[in-house]
């Protein structure tokens, strides 16, 4: 596995869990104060993976549409990672 | 706080864009040619040298934005439009450095050609510096700020 297909599996999963603690959040404590800081840290982890799979030389169109999807773009980007490197 | 991080966000933009800007621009002008070029400032040395100033300090300018993420949080304002929109020319800036700038240097130090490649390479970083006089104009400017 190259490179760029290891950070974007490392950034898609940091952005699952991100989004994953987010909605967790949303359907029992609602702390304003957890969205507060992590709001802005998932929307930073989207615009990444987004701008990875956009720009990275030699991805699938498959991986690249995935990853511009709003909450599905981390499942959807480890996924499709795995089989780039399957088929690399 | 507010002054420390504004501080520290300013002087790496400074200090750690500024280089890459410069070493991606002069990049494809002192790169060697498959053939044997008139230019005598074409050297295999220099453009090692500039092609390891882009990765370095591309590397470094990551602070840029992680502090100016922490000191929008601080302010409370991270959801305003002008630090969204600066947000995502950040992150497109970022993504053409690393992942396009970078290794199409690296491949016209290893693959010379006759200067093909070399066209998109500045065609990319014009865009590139572009992105951040956007940035900084955005910075300065705070269209569509609460406190404007």
């Amino acid at each position: 596995m190259n490179v760029l297909l290891r950070a974007l599996g490392v950034l898609s999963l940091l952005e699952l869990v991100s989004v994953l603690i987010l909605l967790g959040n949303l359907m029992t404590v609602h702390d304003a104060a957890l969205v507060h800081v992590l709001g802005p840290i998932h929307g930073a982890l989207y615009l990444a993976v987004a701008v990875t799979a956009l720009l990275g030389r030699g991805l699938t169109l498959r991986t690249r549409l995935g990853a511009v999807i709003p909450l599905l773009s981390g499942p959807l980007t480890m996924v499709n990672v795995r089989g780039e490197a399957r088929s690399a | 706080m507010r002054a420390l991080l504004l501080s520290a966000h300013v002087v790496a933009g400074i200090l750690f864009v500024g280089p890459v800007a410069v070493a991606t621009s002069l990049f494809p002008r002192y790169v060697p040619l498959v053939e044997a070029s008139a230019d005598a400032e074409r050297s295999p040395g220099t453009a090692r040298v500039l092609h390891r100033i882009t990765r370095v300090y591309g590397v470094l300018a990551i602070a840029v934005p992680a502090i100016g993420l922490a000191l929008a949080m601080t302010e409370g304002r991270a959801t305003e439009i002008w630090i969204v929109i600066a947000m995502v020319l950040t992150a497109v800036a970022g993504g053409l450095l690393a992942l396009q700038i970078a290794p199409r240097q690296q491949q016209a130090l290893t693959e010379p050609d006759n200067g093909t490649q070399l066209r998109t390479l500045g065609i990319l970083t014009g865009v590139f510096n572009l992105l951040w006089v956007i940035v900084v104009v955005l910075m300065v400017a705070h269209p569509g700020s609460r406190y404007a």
